[in-house]
């Protein structure tokens, strides 16, 4: 997974490239998150249009990415979850705990 | 005959110590040191030369022979000062000379004086007597007879200093001597590098007995006119030039003064024992022909051509003998950097502790080859080297440079300080390498990758670096560069092994987790198949009797892999067999795993779980599913459909509600339970068996008995796959009612 980030008016946009698996994309994600909240930048997008395949290490990494940014007063939102990863939070039911938008304006905007 | 055994020690001495001056020469003629030292050496040389010509040809002559040739014989004496001007730079300049360098070579004035007035002055009445001219002119007559008056007080002089200029001299040297010393001890004891101080120890006491000797037979006696008996004066003078050379010349075998290198020091070995040979020979023959004419008488000239062809058959197998007795005795010693690399090669290959290995590299380096400040660098995976230090036990890091890594790369070899192209090197590597005082750079080049580097400083003998150390440096790299990719290669599989272990544990622990058996319950019948990956998964599925006498089973997927997901799901277990017995409803028990769960959880580890408990008397099953992959439900006449009913997986977030669902299952039906590792088993391509491909396959078998159904799933899961190994764990839990 690459692992680049960009700021629309105040909100953090987060887009991972490539399959989110276990190991250093953990740590990645989990850092950028907390530079974040550090900079009191507390409203992250992460944007998954990019993201084709992710293993249930990854599914964690997502969980513990909402979990921190909940723990630290902010919000974490999901923006083009492709059709295989939106399968996968469907099962799961994780589609009910993430407030995903099927584009990166619409995720934005949610915050105003 | 003792004039033979004389003339004879004096001129192998005298040429032992002219041949050492040569090769101290040669070996750097621009190095001060190399120059004084064989100066010094030639003049010491000069003296059993001079001592050899009056013995071989003067004493026995007979003949006169005019003083002025005898009084040649004072330019020996030189040797004195040159032998305070070496005191004063070896082995580390005397601040003395550093200040007041006129004064060392002005020490040569009174000996170059002397050697004029007694060459060209020798003859003062002589000189008287030539001056003595008659003029016919009266006044020319007077004013030379003036001058020669003040021609012949001057004579009158230099007559007073021939009667004891011996006597003066003989001072002087001592003065010398004595300065010396001092100054050498001095010098040895700023020495700090015990290889250094024991050249320096070893040279100094070779001089100091050489000279020792001399001031006992000669300028002790001169001095204080004391008659010697000639035998121990000529005894002593032996051992003396014997001793003085000898311990020079076992500083440059044995412990490379001036780090002569080793073809010189091969040579001189050779010249050494072919001397001891030539002269064993000598003495033998004149012996054995001596004895034998004594007894035969006469004949003499037969005897000798036999013994020639006797001598010359074993001549080279002697030689042969005696050189390599003594390079083993010299040259095979901790000098020789063959044998240093022979022994550090076989150290270090046996050395697969990288920790030890850089230690071990930098101890031979600096240690044995002589080298201050020797550092290695490795790069680290963060851009950073890691510079590791002989003596010193920090490690430290600095900033990887590009332009030095790839110049290092295409080099290969062994590069100077010269030929780095500083300008173009970042500023902190410049400085890095000022502040070591590097000279020397030996890249570890393996396969077009830099795997280090070393950075040498000075030799500690003060010498450059010859093409010889070059040499020797790159098979020292090369040895390096297989010692350090076996090292990592052993930590590689080091780590392997540990991974391997772990993952044999992780695969025990998910074993035992399974139940043994399938349980026997009214008529159904199950199947069950549960095989961890490679990496070995969180898959788990289990059995339980309800309080109320029904049959629990569950089927899970941890996140992760490894110990930590077996870990995870032995909790899950634990928990359920716990909450299973109890009088809660299904979600109500779901509920209850997923707050105990949670509660305990670390970060984004996670468990989904399907849950059901099957009545056969009312033929229905009760289930939840928490974020599980739907089972499938295939009744008897093909309809389908998936259990997803439930709630959110399991151990993330606490208080959540589930909810249960109730479903007939009665006789023919078929529930397929089972793990995202069998529906996403992928193919070469990619592409994953999928939930359609595993309904179909399902659907089209539903007939078969349970066990032949399981495995034609199985087969059309391999089918699918074609060889692409499985990524994840499959496991499955079919169940019917017969």
């Amino acid at each position: 997974m690459k692992l680049t980030h960009r700021e629309v008016d105040g909100i953090m946009i987060l887009e991972p490239r490539g399959k989110i698996m276990g190991g250093p994309d953990a740590t990645l994600l989990h850092d950028q998150l907390h530079d974040f909240i550090k900079e009191n930048k507390k409203k992250v997008v992460i944007n998954l249009a990019k993201v084709d395949w992710m293993n249930s290490t990854g599914l964690g990494i997502l969980i513990s990415g909402l979990t921190t940014m909940k723990n630290n007063g902010g919000e974490l939102k999901l923006a083009n979850v492709t059709e295989k990863i939106e399968s996968l939070l469907t099962i799961t039911k994780l589609i009910t705990v993430f407030e995903n938008y099927d584009s990166l304006d619409e995720a934005i905007k949610s915050f105003s | 005959m003792l004039n033979v055994i004389l003339s004879l020690v004096f001129a192998l001495s005298g040429a032992v110590l002219i041949l050492l001056s040569g090769i101290i020469l040669r070996e750097n003629p621009r190095g001060r040191i190399n120059r004084v030292t064989a100066m010094m050496l030639f003049f010491a040389g000069m003296a059993p030369v001079m001592a050899t010509i009056y013995y071989s040809v003067i004493a026995g002559s007979g003949s006169d022979y005019s003083p002025r040739v005898l009084n040649f014989f004072y330019i020996w004496e030189l040797f004195f000062p040159s032998f305070l001007l070496f005191s004063a730079i070896f082995p580390v300049e005397n601040p003395l000379f550093k200040r007041r360098r006129r004064l060392f070579y002005l020490a040569f004035l009174p000996h170059i004086v002397h050697l004029i007035l007694v060459l060209f002055f020798s003859d003062p009445s002589g000189l008287l007597s030539k001056l003595a001219i008659k003029s016919d002119i009266p006044i020319f007559g007077i004013l030379l007879e003036y001058i020669g008056y003040i021609l012949a007080l001057i004579v009158i002089g230099i007559n007073a200093i021939f009667e004891f200029h011996v006597r003066f001299f003989s001072i002087i040297n001592l003065v010398y001597i004595v300065v010396a010393s001092i100054f050498l001890y001095t010098g040895y004891r700023n020495v700090a590098n015990p290889r250094i101080r024991q050249q320096v120890k070893i040279i100094t006491y070779g001089i100091r007995i050489a000279l020792g000797l001399y001031i006992l037979a000669y300028i002790i006696p001169t001095i204080f006119n004391i008659e010697l008996n000639p035998q121990l004066q000529y005894m002593m003078i032996i051992i003396g030039l014997l001793v003085g050379p000898g311990f020079i010349a076992w500083a440059i075998l044995r412990h490379r003064f001036l780090d002569i290198t080793l073809i010189v020091r091969q040579s001189l070995v050779y010249t050494v024992s072919s001397a001891i040979v030539v002269g064993g020979y000598l003495v033998a023959m004149s012996q054995v022909g001596r004895f034998l004419s004594s007894v035969f008488g006469g004949g003499l000239e037969v005897f000798q051509v036999a013994i020639m062809v006797i001598a010359l058959l074993f001549f080279q197998p002697v030689l042969n003998f005696v050189d390599t007795s003594l390079r083993k005795l010299f040259i095979k010693g901790k000098t020789d950097y063959r044998v240093i690399l022979e022994d550090f090669s076989s150290k270090i290959l046996t050395l697969l502790d990288i920790n030890k290995l850089i230690d071990e590299t930098l101890r031979t380096i600096g240690d044995e080859l002589l080298i201050e400040r020797v550092f290695l660098a490795l790069p680290t995976d963060n851009g950073n080297y890691s510079i590791h230090s002989f003596s010193e036990e920090v490690e430290t890091k600095i900033k990887k440079d590009r332009v030095l890594e790839s110049f290092l790369i295409v080099r290969e070899a062994p590069v100077t300080r010269d030929d780095i192209p500083a300008p173009a090197l970042s500023a902190t590597i410049r400085e890095f390498l000022r502040n070591k005082k590097t000279e020397l750079i030996i890249p570890l080049v393996a396969s077009h990758r830099l795997i280090g580097f070393i950075g040498l400083g000075r030799k500690a003998s003060g010498m450059g670096y010859n093409s010889e150390d070059i040499t020797i440096f790159k098979v020292l790299a090369s040895q390096l560069m297989v010692a350090f990719s076996n090292a990592r290669l052993y930590q590689e599989s080091l780590e392997r092994q540990r991974l391997e272990e772990e993952l044999a544990l992780a695969r025990q622990i998910q074993r035992q987790l399974l139940p043994k058996s399938v349980p026997r319950y009214g008529n159904i019948k199950f199947a069950t198949y549960s095989e961890p990956s490679r990496e070995v998964g969180g898959d788990f599925y289990d059995f339980l009797m309800t309080k109320t006498n029904r049959l629990a089973f569950g089927i899970g997927d941890a996140s992760g892999k490894g110990i930590p997901a077996s870990l995870l799901i032995a909790r899950m277990q634990a928990i359920l067999h716990s909450v299973a017995n109890s009088d809660l409803d299904v979600s109500a028990k779901i509920a209850h795993i997923n707050n105990v769960l949670s509660m305990g959880s670390s970060e984004g580890r996670f468990v989904t779980f399907f849950y059901g408990e099957v009545d056969t008397k009312a033929d229905r099953i009760q289930y939840c599913n928490a974020g599980h992959n739907y089972p499938i439900l295939i009744r008897q006449n093909g309809d389908c459909e998936y259990l997803k009913d439930g709630g959110l997986l399991l151990g993330v977030f606490g208080d959540v509600s589930y909810v249960s669902q109730a479903i007939e299952f009665s006789r023919g039906d078929l529930l397929a339970c089972y793990t995202d590792g069998v529906t996403e088993a992928l193919n070469e391509k990619e592409v994953e068996f999928g939930e359609d491909r595993l309904l179909d396959v399902l659907s089209d078998n539903r007939h078969l008995p349970l066990d032949k159904l399981q495995e034609t799933v199985l087969d059309s899961i391999k089918l699918h796959c074609n060889g692409y190994p499985i990524q994840d764990d499959c496991t499955m839990l079919i169940m019917r009612i017969e």
